[in-house]
C-alpha cells in the first residue's frame, strides 16, 4: 500500500471518504464536540454560540485547535432550522442543548418554504461560521456541516408524539410532511457546501425505539435515496441516526449515504457486514466512556473499535458538555498512533 | 439457604397460626435463619448441632430425637446438609410437623432452583413479561425484577403502555378418532417462534415494545405509546395495530389466533391489570362477536359494561329479572329474552325484529307483551327498561358460557 506523508487533516479526511489511501486514519467529528472546557478556553459559550457566527466558529475551532481532530463541526444542536421556521426555542444554558417549546405546523399544507430561509438568523449563523472557519483553516482542516432531515424536522415542527401516532393513523399525512420538508435540508446542505463545508452530516432520528424498520422503509427510505442523489453533487454525506440500527442499516446503506454515524449499542462487526461500502463513523459511548470514563478507558475503547475494523472512530453522538477534554483527546491520540494497515 | 430465608420464615409464620409448637430452621452451620420465636434468630442451636453430629451415615434425610425436648430433622441436598428443622412440643405431633416442614422446604428449594434455571434460559423480554404479569401475592418483588430488566434494556418507564394478548389455538386435524402423533405438536412449538418473529416484525412495533411468549399458548405484546392528552387516538392506533398483527398471523396454518387488549396505563405496575383485561376481552369476543379473531373495544361496548358492572347492580337489578323469567324447569326463558334483546338491537322496531328472527310480527308483539307482564319492564317505553333488559340478556349469555362478571379490582 502506498503511504502518503504530510497530508493535511482535510486531505486525510477526504481521502478516507473517497476510500483512498492516507498517511494515517483521520479523527473526525460528525456531530458536536463542544465541551464546557472548550467554552472556557475560547470564551464562546452555549447558548450564545447558536446565534452568533463568530462565537460558533470559535467554539467549533476548539475541535481542532484544542482537541486535535482533523475536522471542525460548527452546528452544535439540532435546532437551527426549526428556529428559522418558527418554532419557539429555549436555547438553554451553558451546559444544555436547546429544546423546542411549541410546534407551529399542524398540517403539511400549512408549511411554506420561506424565500428568505437562508437569510434567517439561525441558518445564517451556521453559514457564516462555516465561511469563517474556511478562511481560518484554508485546506488544513475539513469542515463538517450539518442539516436536519425531514423526519426530525417533522418532529420539530409538528411534535414527536403527533408524528408517531400519525404513522399509524394518518400515514399519508406523514408522507406529505416528508415531501414538503425535504427541501429544507436540501437547500441548507447546498448552502453549507457553497459556504465551504467539505462534508455534511444528515441527522434524521428515525430511531428503532420510535419507528420500526418497516416504518423506515416505507416513510424514509425513498426520501433518503432521492435526497442523496441530489446531495452527492456537493460532497460526502454522513447519515446520523442514534441507537441500535442493525434492523435498518442494510436499507440505509442502499440509500447512497457515504457514511453512517454509529451508536455504541451496535455490534461493529455486524454493522460492517450490513453497511457494505458505506463507511462507519463513531462507536465511542458517550454517557459511560466519554462522560464518566477516564482517558485510559477511552483509549481501550478506541483500540477495540479500531481492532474491530472501524476506521473512523469518533464519539457516537453530540457529546454532553461536561465531557472532559482529555477524554476526547484520548480518541485523537489513539487514532493518530494507529499504524495504517 | 440465604435465598430461601424469607420463604422459610413465611412457612413457619403460616404454621404458627395452626400449631403451638416452637419451630426453628437452621442453616448447615446450625445458625437459626427462621423461627417462630424471635429469641434464637442468628444463634447456633445446640439441638441442631446434636442433630448434625448424629445424622444417618447413609446420607439420607432422617428424623432424630434431640436434646431439650426438641425433635430435629436434617434436610440434605447433593450429599450435604442444607438445613436442620427443629420442632418443640405443642399441639401437633413433633415428628409429623418436622417432616412436613422438611418436605415443604425441599419443595421450596427445588422450585427456587428451577426458577433460577428457567430465568437463565429466558430472554430479558420473557422475564419482564413473566414478572409483570404475575398475579403472585409477592407482586412487589416481581415488579422490581421487571423494572430492573426494563431499565437494563434502556426502555423508557414514563411511557404509557398496554398489554395485547395473542392467544394461540392449535388447528387440529382429526383424521381418525384415535390419537396419532403426526408431528403437529412438534411443529407447533417450532412455529410459535415464527409467530413471535412475525409479531416482532410488525410495522408498528418498535424497540420500545416487548414481545414474548407467556404460558403455553399466549404471546404477549407490551406496546408503549407516547403521552398524549387525547387518549382516544391511542385506542384508535391500538385497533389498527391489532388488526395488522392478526393479518400478519393469518397465513399461519398451525394456529388460530385470537387477540385482545386491555386498557392503556401510565404505570408499568398496572400491566397485570391490562393483561387481565386483555384476557377478558378475548373471552368476551369469543362469546359475543361473530368476527372473533380481532377484538375492538367499541364493538363490545355494552358487553364490557355488563362484564364490569358492580356486583351490587347485578344482584339488585339483573338477577331479579332473570328470576322472573324462570320457567317450570328452573332455567330462565332465554328464548323470550333473545327476542326482546333483538327488538332492542333493532331500534325497537317490531317488523325488523320479526325479519331478523324469521318470526311473524304478531309473534314478536305477543312475546314483548309477555315479557312486560312477567318482568314489569317495557323496553319500548323507556330507556332504563331497555338498558336493564339488555344487561340482563348479556349477563345471561355470559352465565350460559360459564362466566360471571369481572371480580372487583
Amino acid at each position: 500500500m502506498m503511504t502518503h506523508t504530510g497530508m493535511t487533516g482535510r486531505e486525510r479526511v477526504l481521502a478516507a471518504f473517497a476510500h483512498q489511501d492516507c498517511d494515517r486514519l483521520p479523527a473526525i467529528t460528525p456531530t458536536s464536540v463542544a465541551t464546557l472546557e472548550s467554552m472556557k478556553a475560547t470564551g464562546a459559550y452555549f447558548p450564545d454560540v447558536h446565534t452568533n457566527a463568530d462565537k460558533m466558529a470559535a467554539l467549533a475551532a476548539a475541535g481542532h485547535d484544542l482537541l486535535g481532530f482533523d475536522t471542525v463541526t460548527p452546528y452544535f444542536s439540532i435546532h437551527q432550522e426549526a428556529a428559522a421556521l418558527g418554532c419557539d426555542i429555549n436555547w438553554g444554558k451553558s451546559d444544555e442543548f436547546p429544546t423546542i417549546l411549541r410546534y407551529p405546523v399542524q398540517e403539511p399544507d400549512d408549511f411554506v418554504m420561506p424565500r428568505d430561509f437562508l437569510q434567517r438568523k439561525p441558518v445564517l449563523t451556521v453559514l457564516r461560521a462555516i465561511k469563517i472557519l474556511r478562511r481560518k483553516y484554508g485546506d488544513r482542516v475539513a469542515i463538517i456541516g450539518k442539516v436536519i432531515g425531514p423526519w426530525t424536522l417533522t418532529y420539530h415542527l409538528h411534535g414527536v408524539n403527533n408524528v408517531l401516532l400519525e404513522t399509524i393513523l394518518a400515514p399519508r399525512k406523514v408522507h406529505d410532511f416528508l415531501q414538503v420538508l425535504k427541501q429544507v435540508p436540501l437547500t441548507f446542505a447546498a448552502a453549507q457546501f457553497a459556504a465551504g463545508a467539505d462534508i455534511i452530516t444528515w441527522a434524521d432520528h428515525a430511531t428503532a425505539d420510535l419507528i420500526s424498520a418497516k416504518g423506515y422503509e416505507d416513510f424514509l427510505f425513498p426520501v433518503h435515496r432521492e435526497c442523496n442523489r441530489l446531495l452527492r453533487k456537493g460532497g460526502p454525506v454522513i447519515m446520523h441516526l442514534c441507537g441500535e440500527v442493525t434492523d435498518r442499516l442494510g436499507l440505509i446503506s442502499r440509500t447512497g449515504f457515504d457514511a453512517f454515524h454509529l451508536d455504541s449499542r451496535n455490534d461493529i462487526r455486524i454493522a460492517r457486514q450490513l453497511a457494505g461500502r458505506m463507511l462507519l463513523v463513531g462507536g465511542v459511548n458517550n454517557p459511560v466512556t466519554l462522560l464518566n470514563g477516564n482517558p485510559a478507558e477511552v483509549r481501550r475503547t478506541t483500540e477495540a473499535l479500531l481492532d474491530a475494523g472501524l476506521r473512523l472512530v469518533a464519539p457516537e453522538c453530540a457529546v454532553p458538555c461536561h465531557v472532559p477534554n482529555e477524554n476526547l483527546w484520548a480518541i485523537v491520540e489513539t487514532v493518530r498512533a494507529r499504524i495504517m494497515r | 439457604m440465604q435465598a430461601l430465608g424469607l420463604f422459610a420464615q413465611q412457612l413457619l409464620d403460616n404454621l404458627k397460626k395452626r400449631y403451638s409448637n416452637d419451630m426453628h430452621i437452621a442453616d448447615r452451620e446450625c445458625y437459626i435463619v427462621a423461627s417462630t420465636s424471635a429469641a434464637p434468630m442468628g444463634q447456633r442451636h445446640a439441638a441442631a448441632l446434636a442433630a448434625i453430629s448424629g445424622q444417618r451415615s447413609d446420607g439420607a434425610d432422617g428424623t432424630t430425637a434431640a436434646s431439650a425436648g426438641m425433635v430435629a430433622t436434617t434436610l440434605r441436598r447433593h450429599g450435604r446438609t442444607a438445613a436442620v428443622i427443629l420442632v418443640g412440643p405443642g399441639t401437633a405431633d413433633q415428628v409429623m410437623l418436622a417432616e412436613m416442614i422438611r418436605a415443604a422446604l425441599a419443595a421450596g428449594i427445588s422450585y427456587d432452583k428451577w426458577r433460577q434455571t428457567s430465568e437463565e434460559k429466558a430472554s430479558p423480554e420473557e422475564i419482564i413479561v413473566r414478572e409483570l404479569l404475575s398475579a403472585n401475592p409477592s407482586r412487589e418483588s416481581h415488579e422490581a425484577t421487571a423494572l430492573e430488566q426494563l431499565k437494563r434494556l434502556g426502555l423508557d418507564l414514563s411511557l404509557s403502555r398496554v398489554v395485547i394478548v395473542v392467544a394461540l389455538e392449535k388447528k387440529v386435524n382429526r383424521f381418525f378418532n384415535i390419537n396419532l402423533d403426526l408431528g403437529y405438536d412438534a411443529s407447533a412449538e417450532q412455529l410459535k417462534d415464527k409467530v413471535i418473529t412475525t409479531i416482532k416484525g410488525n410495522r408498528y412495533l418498535t424497540k420500545s415494545d416487548i414481545v414474548a411468549p407467556y404460558g403455553n399458548d399466549q404471546i404477549v405484546v407490551i406496546k408503549s405509546f407516547p403521552a398524549l392528552a387525547d387518549r382516544s387516538k391511542l385506542y384508535c392506533a391500538l385497533d389498527k395495530i391489532a388488526a395488522v398483527i392478526i393479518d400478519d398471523l393469518n397465513a399461519n396454518k398451525i394456529f388460530s389466533c385470537h387477540l385482545g387488549y386491555g386498557n392503556i396505563y401510565d404505570r408499568v405496575a398496572d400491566m397485570q391489570r391490562s393483561y387481565q383485561e386483555a384476557e377478558n376481552a378475548i373471552m368476551l369476543n369469543a362469546i359475543f362477536s361473530h368476527a372473533a379473531e380481532t377484538y375492538k373495544m367499541d364493538d363490545l361496548l355494552l358487553e364490557q359494561v355488563c362484564f364490569y358492572l358492580p356486583r351490587g347492580i347485578i344482584d339488585k337489578c339483573l338477577l331479579p329479572i332473570l328470576a322472573k323469567l324462570h320457567t317450570a324447569n328452573g332455567v330462565p326463558d332465554y328464548a323470550l329474552l333473545d327476542i326482546v334483546q333483538t327488538f332492542i338491537d333493532s331500534g325497537l322496531n317490531a317488523s325488523l325484529t320479526a325479519k331478523v328472527l324469521f318470526l311473524h310480527r304478531n309473534t314478536v308483539l305477543g312475546k314483548l307483551k309477555k315479557y312486560q307482564t312477567v318482568t314489569g319492564l317495557n323496553p319500548a317505553a323507556n330507556f332504563r327498561d331497555a338498558f336493564l333488559t339488555k344487561m340482563a340478556a348479556i349477563y345471561a349469555r355470559l352465565h350460559q358460557h360459564g362466566h360471571d362478571t369481572a371480580p372487583p379490582t
